[in-house]
């Protein structure tokens, strides 16, 4: 049994591609998935007690646009995503990285036990940034040796989500662990489907994981659950690392 | 007692679903011994609890009259179960009557109906007031808790063990007299028989023995009063029954506290907690009026999104709609 009230938190950063190709009705999608997991919330409100939410928007830089929050806060407000720019995921990894590591420092000097956080990563094209330089931003912000304790410990587990121009591959290697009890996966929008159709399907991922870890998450169970794939929502595709793509 | 799917005929309107099931009107199906309308709720495949449904169904049928008329009222108890190709695909169970839902207008704007599940109980009540949900006072709260014991003593008394009491397993409603329905009663089990599925603990509703018994009943009842009369940020994981100081007298302390003690033989039963209850709250004292004297129950319209800077507004602060 556990008796102690002390709460453990699961971190969940929504990070947007806001570059220009987002823009129209991809745009006006990605600005509703926050409202979407804010009613679903509203509707199961102790999950409060569990979850914490942030917004990263990234372009050529990339920015905190909702500070890692109880999105049922008095004081919240939604940030709305606008286009600027190309398509850089060092900076992204990079905020990601800092944001992390302070957050999960203030959570725990809070009292807080803290899941390990799950980043949904959301792009529609390739990566401006050349393939090294992601790459190696990448493993700053994913890789962890715990024999010798170096790398970055409370590094997340990474879904990374694909529409339109997004490359397979590219995205592919974002996901985040490959193996282990739990694998990562990555989503992409369906070959018959469209941009808007596989954002919000992203929405409904997000949402499904949120209330999974409401309904689940135990003591060493290391937290976010993504749906199966017969609980996929129209417009996306589920993938692993091993998939191929022809 | 099995209804084949095919007698159900044209059913009605989907009134909800769940991780488990979906639950539909059935307005052209009645059955003698149920008082009221019935709703059909229809198994995911793959998520049909096994054959104990059966055992719960006859026991409802052998109780005397006027026991099942008040199991029918505090649970959504299963009636019959249903059956497709010779396998049980799903249940009737009692419509849960308008009252204990709420209408609302969720923070995108967005209208919502559902049921009012205890968890908005736990809730900061300046929260849970401002994303539109009944807030209850004081002495609501210790009628709820009191018709909550009131329905674990009939299940008790009846020799059964309700297993997963939990956030959403019971809804309340605040007219007509506080009170309390269970919901989701397929884990139920009869005292003495094998569990017919194995019965669960939700997260946050862990007792200390392993095994699921009336006295563990009694531990998660402790949990949610609890956590009913402390509402509050982190209220639905609270243990410790210091909380509770200044809500309930030293005698409602010691009872909580051996609810929520390591020693099952401690723990005040249903007939304890609802004695304590009922005077706490003045022997027959109208206690719909004294909850709506504390506890107007207020509801705001929500957020909108305003169409000019695109951030969320409280409907109706500041002249904003
Ligand atoms: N007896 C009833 N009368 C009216 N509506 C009901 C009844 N039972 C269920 N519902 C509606 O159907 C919805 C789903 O029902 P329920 O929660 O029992 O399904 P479930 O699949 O077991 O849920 P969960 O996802 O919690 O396992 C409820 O939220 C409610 O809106």
């Amino acid at each position: 049994m556990d008796t102690s009230e002390q709460g453990k938190l699961l971190p969940f950063y929504v990070v947007i591609d806001v570059s220009y190709s987002m823009s129209g009705v991809k745009l006006d999608t990605a600005n509703q998935i926050m409202p979407a997991v804010l009613d679903a919330v509203a509707k199961a409100p102790i999950l409060a007690d569990k979850v914490r939410f942030s917004v990263i928007d990234f372009s050529d830089d990339a920015r905190v646009r909702l500070p890692l929050c109880d999105i049922l806060d008095d004081g919240v407000q939604l940030p709305s995503l606008t286009l600027r720019g190309g398509t850089s995921f060092v900076s992204a990894f990079r905020l990601l990285r800092t944001e992390i590591e302070s957050n999960v420092k203030q959570l725990k000097a809070d009292g807080f036990l803290v899941h390990r956080p799950a980043v949904f990563f959301i792009s529609d094209g390739v990566p401006t940034d050349q393939d090294s330089a992601w790459q190696s931003a990448f493993a700053d912000l994913t890789t962890f040796d715990k024999v010798s304790r170096t790398g970055f410990s409370m590094y997340p587990n990474f879904v990374p989500f694909g529409v339109d121009d997004a490359d397979p591959r590219t995205l592919q290697q974002l996901i985040h662990p490959t193996g282990g009890g739990k694998p990562m996966r990555m989503f992409l929008q369906s070959k018959d489907s469209d941009a808007a159709a596989a954002i919000a399907g992203m929405a409904e991922v997000l949402i499904s994981s949120v209330l999974a870890s409401g309904e689940s998450m135990t003591r060493g169970d290391s937290g976010i659950i993504l749906p199966s794939g017969d609980d996929l929502p129209p417009g996306l595709s589920s993938y692993t690392a091993d998939d191929d793509f022809v | 007692m099995a209804v084949p799917r095919v007698a159900l005929g044209t059913l009605g309107p989907l009134l909800g679903s769940g991780g488990q099931a979906k639950v539909y009107a059935v307005p052209s199906v009645r059955l003698p011994d149920v008082a009221g309308p019935l709703v059909f709720k229809h198994y995911r495949p793959g998520q049909e609890p096994p054959a104990g449904l059966h055992a719960l169904v006859l026991r409802r049928l052998r109780m005397d009259l006027p026991t099942r008329d008040r199991l029918d009222v505090r649970t959504a108890w299963p009636v019959r179960t249903v059956q497709d190709g010779g396998a049980v695909c799903g249940v009737l169970m009692p419509l849960i009557p308008d009252d204990y839902f709420h209408t609302r207008y969720l923070p995108s704007g967005a209208a919502d109906r559902s049921l009012c599940e205890f968890q908005h109980l736990f809730v900061d009540p300046e929260r849970a007031r401002r994303l539109g949900m009944p807030v209850p006072g004081r002495k609501a709260r210790l009628a709820l808790c009191r018709d909550f014991a009131g329905v674990m003593h009939l299940l008790h008394t009846n020799n059964f063990v309700i297993g997963d009491i939990n956030a959403k397993n019971a809804v309340f409603r605040l007219n007509a007299g506080p009170s309390v329905r269970l919901v989701d009663c397929d884990a139920i089990r009869i005292r003495g028989d094998a569990a017919v599925l194995a019965q669960l603990n939700a997260p946050d509703w862990d007792p200390p023995e392993r095994t699921l018994s009336q006295s563990t009943d009694l531990y998660k009842f402790g949990l949610l009063v609890l956590r009913t009369l402390c509402p509050g940020n982190g209220a639905s994981l609270y243990r410790d029954p210091d909380h509770v100081r200044g809500v309930l007298d030293g005698r409602g302390y010691r009872l909580l506290a051996d609810a929520i003690g390591a020693s099952p033989r401690r723990r005040p039963t249903a007939r304890d907690w609802g004695l304590y209850f009922t005077e706490l709250l003045g022997a027959g004292a109208p206690t719909t009026r004294a909850a709506r004297i504390s506890a107007p129950v207020v509801t705001t319209s929500g957020w909108v999104r305003d169409p000019t800077t695109r951030q969320w507004v409280q409907a109706g602060s500041d002249g904003q709609t």
